[in-house]
């Protein structure tokens, strides 16, 4: 069974992020598109003086989840740097039987923030997974090839200590949607750096 | 052969001969075709065998790539020129070689392609080409000639294979899926994480290094805000204490009249939910305003509020008095206030047992400790509900000035201590060391009196003034009574309490029965009893014939002047002053004067007759002997009043004393000190009246009734009851307030 998630990722650091991410909902890809936009323009300026920053906001997305592949040692990682092999290599996982070809049912709020991507039962009170920012590697979208046209987000993610990598699928409802997430954590990657000099 | 770096690997590369047998869920090797190459075998010429392709890569290669690199030269002759691209290498399992390399194993990969197109298949001798699955199939078994041995060992394995795979859902869809080039869409990476190789410290992005970039991030995991809970491990017992209860005093009394129920108005109720602690405390500063002063030690108010009369013995909600918190907090002044101004009783306890001792010692004040080991009530030795003394107490808190504390502790153990007058009925006293203070027992007094063990049943502490006397019982403590005499008198009579000076006595127990005295030959508790009964007799207590009296007379002058002397003791030797000390006071001025000479006569024959023990004890206790048999001997006397009808019209006011001793119940009349009545137990009935303030006396003997109107009512009552054997001693009730143990 794939659809047994982890209560709550076991994140080295996982103190603070649910105090503060608090935004409007992003159902819709467009939403999470045009707001990222807006923080591109916000890079170039201080935003220490809005108080309402995009930095403070948190996109959400409505997605299914997949599959981990979870504590593959570190060295593994490096051998999935490019793109490709990631996919390469979550296909393999597939054939394998490692992970499943389709998600379950249930639909879970995937939020993107500074603080990283969180991962929630639909009424917000179970946190599946949370992706400090810093420890995610990479993100990476794609179509799933089974010809539906249903777009798969690969999240690789490291520990605090670098020691191991685990990869997180979830399926995104449309292409869009999954540009959209991708769009919205590159802004974040970005806004961090832009947000405070210190 | 046999170099490590190299592997022995076959392909498979097979495709569906249309895109329909892709989602069918049933496999048929027909729908597929594979690539094979026929090889002419060593010797026979028109022989030829089909084997899978094979080739050998590096050991630590990328072998997808390597895989699909050879596939893809390995079929440019049959396509054009073009070559097959996989779409992936999927690795099936590893099969055992033969022949030379036995021991040795080969991969298995599957490389799906696209599926078959039109385009027309170009033979090339020596190059793969595409033969159905089915046909080749149907040929093939293990010792096949059609093909080799490892061919036909992976041709079956891969038929295999195929068959299971088609039973999971979409993995053939997802064997023959695009490649992963063809799906990519978006790749965002951190820039935390720089592509290895790349990573030197020239490549920043936006400015910044990838170490930069990662703490900056990290960053945001520590926490803005950390709130402990100062309560978690502190071993606090989890108690589900109700704060509070609130009934709604009308339930079950029906709907209410809705027109006359007043709502308050919002402001107060609000209050009153937010506030309720901080209304608590207005409500006590209001409420116990000397606790407040006290607490604060705010001398003025305190002293005023003392004015006014508020009682310094008033326990608050927390059942604390005033000098507890005055203690507790250290207020020196306040504490002083308190105790001469207030009079307070230096051993208060409040509801916890503790006292203002064990406050001022476990707050180590070291100057309240001070003035309250000099106050002459205290007692040092006082222990809590722990049994702690104050001194343990002052060790265990170890607060303030608390070695300064301990010291004068200690050193009030070799104090002396207070010392109490136990009179004797003569008027003689002995001081006995009050080794609790106030605290002391009458038990613990009695230890004290330095009584031998016969004396000592006799006998109890007493406490009397002028015109009340209460025998205590052995745990009461007489100092508190002394100290509430006031009180005392004014629940039990309606005299004036200024002139009520109370004393502690030694006296006879009015319990003691007759036969026990009669075979007492203690000198000295022969001498006490004397004394007791002698006083009785000289203020008119001892109601009896005038021939007993004589004779009580004469014998108190043998006592006092020793063996008659004609010389001495003649007619005029018994003037007013001498009879006073002889015979009861209402009878020196009345009738004493006509008795002189009989007095004298029988003083004359008792001095001069050889059958009497001139020895003093033997004298007193012949004294004694005569006063038994007088209904009132041994008694306790209560005050009260009778109301008689003298005429129809009006009612006379009768005060009288009311004896209650071992025989039973007499009424005497106060002034006249004429015996009324006098009945023995189990000759009259007795009842307690309303609010204990009469009690009621039926005579079985003359059917009559009369009332005794009186506060020591309760008192009376008790006592019959006890002296004519209703309630043993057993069973006496603790909270006898006063008297009569």
């Amino acid at each position: 069974m794939f659809r047994k998630v982890k209560k709550r990722h076991s994140s080295s650091s996982s103190q603070s992020s649910e105090i503060s991410t608090k935004s409007k909902s992003v159902d819709s890809s467009l939403g999470g598109l045009s707001r990222s936009s807006t923080v591109a323009s916000l890079d170039t300026d201080s935003t220490k003086s809005s108080g309402n920053s995009v930095s403070e906001t948190c996109a959400e997305f409505k997605v299914k989840y997949l599959g981990a592949v979870e504590k593959l040692d570190f060295e593994m990682s490096k051998t999935l740097q490019e793109p490709l092999d990631l996919i390469s290599y979550i296909d393999a996982a597939q054939q394998d039987g490692k992970l499943p070809f389709v998600p379950g049912e249930e639909e879970m709020i995937l939020g993107v923030s500074k603080y990283g991507v969180k991962v929630a039962s639909l009424d917000q009170c179970d946190v599946l997974h949370r992706h400090p920012l810093y420890l995610i590697v990479r993100m990476l979208c794609y179509d799933d090839g089974l010809g539906a046209g249903r777009n798969l987000l690969a999240l690789s993610t490291t520990d605090a200590k670098q020691q191991e990598c685990s990869i997180w699928v979830y399926q995104c409802s449309n292409a869009e949607q999954a540009q959209a997430i991708c769009k919205v954590l590159s802004t974040f990657f970005d806004c961090v750096l832009a947000s405070d000099k210190s | 052969m046999g170099n490590p770096e190299f592997e022995d690997v076959f392909v498979a590369v097979i495709r569906p001969k249309s895109a329909v047998s892709l989602s069918c869920k049933e496999y048929r090797a027909k729908a597929y075709e594979i690539l094979l190459i026929e090889l002419p075998l060593e010797g026979k010429e028109k022989k030829r065998k089909k084997v899978l392709l094979g080739t050998k890569i590096h050991t630590d290669s990328d072998k997808t790539k390597s895989i699909l690199e050879y596939v893809d030269e390995a079929t440019k002759p049959i396509s054009n020129n073009q070559g097959i691209i996989g779409k992936r290498v999927v690795h099936m399992k590893k099969f055992p070689l033969d022949g030379e390399n036995v021991g040795k194993e080969a991969s298995l990969f599957i490389v799906p392609i696209n599926v078959k197109d039109n385009s027309k298949p170009v033979y090339h001798p020596g190059s793969p080409s595409f033969y159905c699955l089915q046909d080749i199939m149907r040929v093939c078994s293990e010792t096949s000639a059609h093909f080799t041995s490892i061919t036909s060992k992976m041709l079956l394995g891969l038929d295999k294979w195929l068959a299971e795979q088609h039973s999971v859902p979409h993995a053939i869809p997802a064997l023959f899926r695009p490649s992963p080039i063809e799906r990519v869409k978006t790749n965002v990476s951190n820039p935390a994480y720089a592509p290895e190789g790349k990573q030197n410290n020239t490549s920043l992005h936006m400015g910044y290094t990838a170490l930069e970039i990662k703490s900056k991030m990290m960053s945001l995991e520590k926490a803005d805000m950390c709130i402990e809970n100062p309560l978690y491990g502190s071993d606090l017992q989890y108690t589900n204490r109700v704060d509070k209860v609130i009934i709604n005093p009308y339930f079950g009394l029906g709907a209410p009249d809705y027109s006359k129920i007043q709502i308050p108005k919002r402001e107060k109720w609000q209050h009153s939910m937010t506030n309720v602690t901080e209304d608590k405390d207005h409500q006590w500063v209001d409420d116990f305003p000397l606790h407040r002063s006290a607490c604060e030690g705010d001398t003025e108010l305190l002293s005023k509020l003392l004015e006014s009369g508020i009682s310094v013995k008033q326990l608050d909600s927390d059942h604390w008095a005033p000098i507890h918190y005055a203690c507790w907090h250290g207020k020196v002044e306040a504490t002083k206030l308190l105790l001469e101004k207030g009079n307070c009783n230096p051993n208060l306890l409040n509801g916890q047992l503790s006292s203002p001792l064990h406050f001022a010692a476990g707050g180590g004040h070291s100057e309240i400790v001070e003035l309250l080991l000099h106050h002459p009530d205290i007692d040092r030795h006082i222990e809590d509900q722990q049994k702690r003394s104050p001194l343990q107490v002052c060790e265990e808190n170890k607060q303030n000035n608390w070695e300064e504390t301990v010291k004068l502790l200690k050193q009030a153990n070799n104090q002396p201590y207070e010392k109490v007058r136990i009179y004797r009925m003569d008027g003689s006293y002995r001081s006995v060391e009050l080794k609790h203070g106030n605290n002391t027992t009458v038990q613990q007094i009695m230890e004290g009196m330095r009584l031998s063990q016969e004396t000592q049943q006799y006998f109890t502490i007493w406490i009397c003034s002028e015109n009340l006397s209460l025998q205590l019982k052995p745990y009461h403590k007489p100092l508190q009574h002394l100290r509430i005499w006031p009180e005392i008198v004014t629940d039990l009579t309606a005299l004036d309490p200024q002139r009520e000076s109370p004393q502690l006595f030694l006296r006879r127990d009015v319990r003691l029965p007759l036969d026990v005295e009669k075979k007492v030959e203690d000198p000295l508790s022969i001498l006490i009893l004397f004394d007791e009964a002698r006083y009785f007799l000289l203020k008119g207590f001892f109601s009896s014939p005038d021939t007993k009296l004589i004779t009580l007379a004469s014998l108190l002058l043998q006592i006092i002047y020793g063996n008659y002397d004609s010389k001495k003791h003649k007619q005029g030797f018994l003037n007013e002053e001498n009879l006073k000390s002889i015979v009861p006071i209402s009878k020196v001025k009345s009738k004493a004067h006509h008795w002189t000479n009989r007095i004298l006569h029988e003083y004359k024959n008792l001095s001069t007759s050889e059958g009497v023990s001139k020895e003093m004890h033997h004298l007193q206790r012949l004294f004694l002997q005569n006063c038994w048999d007088i209904p009132t001997y041994g008694a306790a006397f209560f005050t009260g009043q009778v109301y008689t009808k003298a005429s129809s019209s009006t009612h006379k006011v009768i005060r009288v004393y009311v004896g209650v001793n071992t025989k039973g119940l007499h009424l005497m009349n106060m002034e006249t000190k004429v015996l009324h009545l006098s009945m023995e137990y189990g000759t009259f009935m007795w009842q307690l009246g309303q609010a204990d303030q009469y009690v009621q006396i039926h005579s079985l003997e003359n059917k009559k009734n009369f009332i005794v109107h009186t506060k020591q009512a309760g008192l009376i009552v008790k006592l019959l009851m006890k002296l004519s054997g209703q309630i043993t001693p057993n069973d006496r009730a603790a909270s006898d307030k006063y008297a009569y143990g």
